[in-house]
């Protein structure tokens, strides 16, 4: 079954997520970025634990890059990472989402059924998202130099999907934009485990192997903060 | 009826425009102002709102500094005269209104004290009812800068929600469009009345936290304006608003559990509608058939004003003070030698000169109370030097000077790489370091150079 991308949302900070009607439920369109996380830390009240210094902290082992700045060598940068996998996400997750929905980092099963859903689909326009009402500008900036970053030759045609050819971005997959692939690794859950998915590149520790076969790439949640893994959040209504 | 539509007093038979306040009130709407439609159903309590929001401005009057009311026309003076009322009032016939003339009124999240007239109107509750849409006459009330809508939700529980809260909405919405008017992008402040049982219609989580903001209001609660000796008022709006913020978010979850409430607030989306929401107790006690026995003890009475006005200051101004345009003044809290060396209180009074100025902490999103000017009390917590946030919580109209010592805001390169958003700010610094971090960049080495902060402003091509 394909993926049909039938709406744009935007969380509280105006940055998009992609409804995935076969699951009944967003996904954010990129892992979370530092703006995003900063929109929290401005919230004193339900950032509390969360000051400047720990922030700094997480800046000296992933340094923050401006959305306008971004390139095929610096990506990463513009993403939260360090955190840890279920205290520290899960409350930025309910201040993002709010009371009403439930959000979670994906399972292993389920990211490999959002990878495979979206390696069948084409990327969503930039214009579709210049059209979103209340859409943050630096989220657009963001779309785009990440567009570009990606159409510039980076992807490569993954060997492990069947896909359609088109003429205009041949091997450009919406796992691509949404950075599942050619990205960086994400927090997933397996069973009590939590690990490391996708399909990273190797300056990020990432392999050239299969993300839906190769395993979970095991971290210590609590003695590491890796600084090349970040986060993206399934949100259901409760 | 013939009404004036300027006051809506009723015009003698050979009268057909204005009537003689009528033009007194066209006079004054060259002048800086804050209109009030109230609307809701009969029986929800618009005038005793209104009534007891007089009677807390004219106990306020002892009591803040500079602040003062008095009623433009016959009818508010009396009403004023008559306050604090002792009965609670009939149900309006025609239209209720009250014209204040308010000197000294702080205008939250801004700096400023300022004159002001209060133009409140609260026409029946019958013109709100379903199906009476189309007999309204209220058309030139409809262009008050604010509408509060006005809800008892005790009312609608006893009515066994035969009345959906979105269908006041629709009907209002209806209303402006016999009009000829449009409700699209407008302010609008839902304001339950009744606070004292909206408690029993929370969630276990929310009942403290609204029982404790009706009960401990320290600004303007009953026992700071009935104390006496009376205590002059020194009120910190950056807190007062940044908690009533919080109760608005609040109660639009409680709205959205309401019978037609997800309705309500997607309506209110379609129509772009600038909501907040508050909670107000008018009366203080029980009622027993429409008798009120004692005193009223009114609770948060104030908020939907102090609400108007910060809303307000999103509008452009158009007359004398309030025509300056907005600057706002964004410190680094974090950066103790700005305030220790005055340097936040000097540009403040410069700048003040040429605009009207807001006051901002890095980390924080609301604009900050001036007395004292002094860095927050966040004890040990230090607030992220974060500019994003507190930008896009502003008007993209206003002009922003960011006044740094030793360094810029951890994510400024998002904004110096941006064009647009990099054309309306001003970098003031203290160290001469920071003289490369952008084009409109002022270095600050004595008083002499303050002024240049200003000439840069005027400059600027946004």
């Amino acid at each position: 079954m394909t993926l049909t991308i039938s709406k744009i949302a935007l969380d509280r900070t105006g940055f998009p997520m992609i409804r995935l009607d076969e699951f009944e439920c967003y996904v954010n369109l990129y892992p979370i970025t530092k703006i995003q996380f900063e929109y929290f830390l401005c919230d004193r009240v339900a950032s509390r634990g969360f000051n400047e210094a720990w922030y700094l902290e997480r800046l000296a082992a992933n340094q923050r890059c401006s959305p306008l700045q971004v390139t095929n060598e610096n990506f990463e940068q513009a993403f939260m990472t360090g955190l840890l996998p279920e205290t520290e996400t899960n409350a930025f997750g309910k201040w993002l989402f709010g009371k009403e929905f439930l959000a979670r980092i994906p399972d292993v099963h389920e990211w490999h059924a959002i990878y495979t859903n979206c390696a069948s689909e084409l990327p969503i326009p930039n214009s579709d998202f210049d059209e979103v009402d209340g859409i943050n500008p630096r989220a657009l900036d963001l779309i785009k130099t990440l567009d570009a970053r990606s159409s510039g030759g980076f992807a490569n045609k993954s060997p492990f999907i069947n896909r359609p050819q088109t003429t205009n971005e041949i091997n450009r997959m919406l796992t691509h934009q949404m950075l599942l692939e050619g990205g960086m690794s994400e927090w997933v859950k397996e069973g009590n485990n939590w690990g490391a998915k996708g399909g990273a590149i190797p300056r990020l520790g990432g392999q050239h192997g299969n993300p839906l076969t190769e395993g979970l790439r095991q971290l210590n949640q609590h003695e590491t903060r890796p600084h090349n893994v970040g986060i993206r959040f399934i949100i259901q209504a409760k | 009826m013939n009404t004036c539509p300027k006051c809506f007093n009723e015009l003698a038979g050979n009268q057909h425009s204005n009537c003689e306040l009528g033009d007194y009130l066209d006079k004054l709407s060259s002048l800086p102002q804050a209109s009030v439609m109230l609307a809701g159903l009969t029986s929800h309590g618009k005038t005793a709102i209104l009534e007891s929001l007089l009677g807390a401005l004219k106990k306020l009057s002892g009591r803040l500094s500079g602040f003062s009311i008095n009623g433009i026309d016959q009818e508010t003076i009396e009403m004023l005269r008559q306050i604090p009322a002792d009965r609670i009032p009939d149900p309006t016939d025609g239209v209720t209104k009250a014209l204040v003339n308010a000197y000294g009124l702080p205008i939250p999240g801004m700096n400023i004290s300022e004159r002001r007239h209060l133009f409140f109107y609260d026409p029946a509750g019958e013109n709100f009812a379903i199906g009476r849409e189309n007999a309204t006459g209220l058309g030139p009330m409809m262009d008050s800068n604010v509408i509060w809508l006005v809800f008892n939700i005790s009312n609608f529980v006893k009515d066994g929600a035969r009345t959906q809260i979105n269908e006041v909405l629709q009907s209002l919405t209806r209303m402006f469009q016999v009009e000829g008017k449009s409700l699209q992008g407008k302010n609008l402040i839902v304001v339950y009345t009744n606070g004292d049982n909206l408690v029993d219609f929370l969630p276990d989580d929310d009942k403290a936290e609204i029982s404790r903001y009706l009960f401990e209001d320290r600004n303007f609660g009953q026992e700071v304006l009935d104390a006496s000796p009376s205590a002059s008022l020194n009120i910190d709006f950056g807190p007062y608003m940044s908690d009533a913020e919080k109760v608005s978010d609040l109660l639009e979850r409680m709205t959205k559990d309401l019978q037609g409430g997800e309705n309500f607030l997607q309506q209110a989306r379609d129509l772009k509608l600038k909501l907040r929401f508050c909670v107000t107790e008018s009366i203080g006690h029980p009622v027993d058939d429409g008798q009120q026995h004692g005193d009223r003890i009114p609770k948060r009475i104030l908020d939907p004003l102090w609400w108007t006005l910060f809303q307000q200051r999103d509008q452009v101004p158009n007359q004398t003070s309030s025509s300056r345009r907005i600057v706002n003044l964004i410190v680094d809290a974090n950066q103790n030698e700005l305030f220790e060396k005055g340097w936040v209180e000097k540009l403040w009074k410069t700048l003040g000169d040429s605009y009207r100025t807001n006051v901002y902490f890095l980390g924080r999103k609301q604009a900050e109370s001036l007395h004292p000017i002094a860095p927050p009390e966040i004890g040990s917590d230090t607030y992220a030097g974060l500019l994003g946030p507190l930008l896009s919580a502003m008007p993209r109209e206003d002009l922003v000077v960011l006044l740094a010592d030793q360094r810029v805001p951890i994510d400024f390169e998002d904004f110096r790489d941006d064009e647009e958003a990099i054309a309306r700010i001003v970098l003031a610094s203290i160290n001469h370091e920071l003289k490369d971090e952008c084009d409109n960049t002022v270095i600050l080495r004595s008083e002499n150079d303050l002024p240049a902060v200003c000439t840069r402003l005027k400059s600027l091509s946004y």
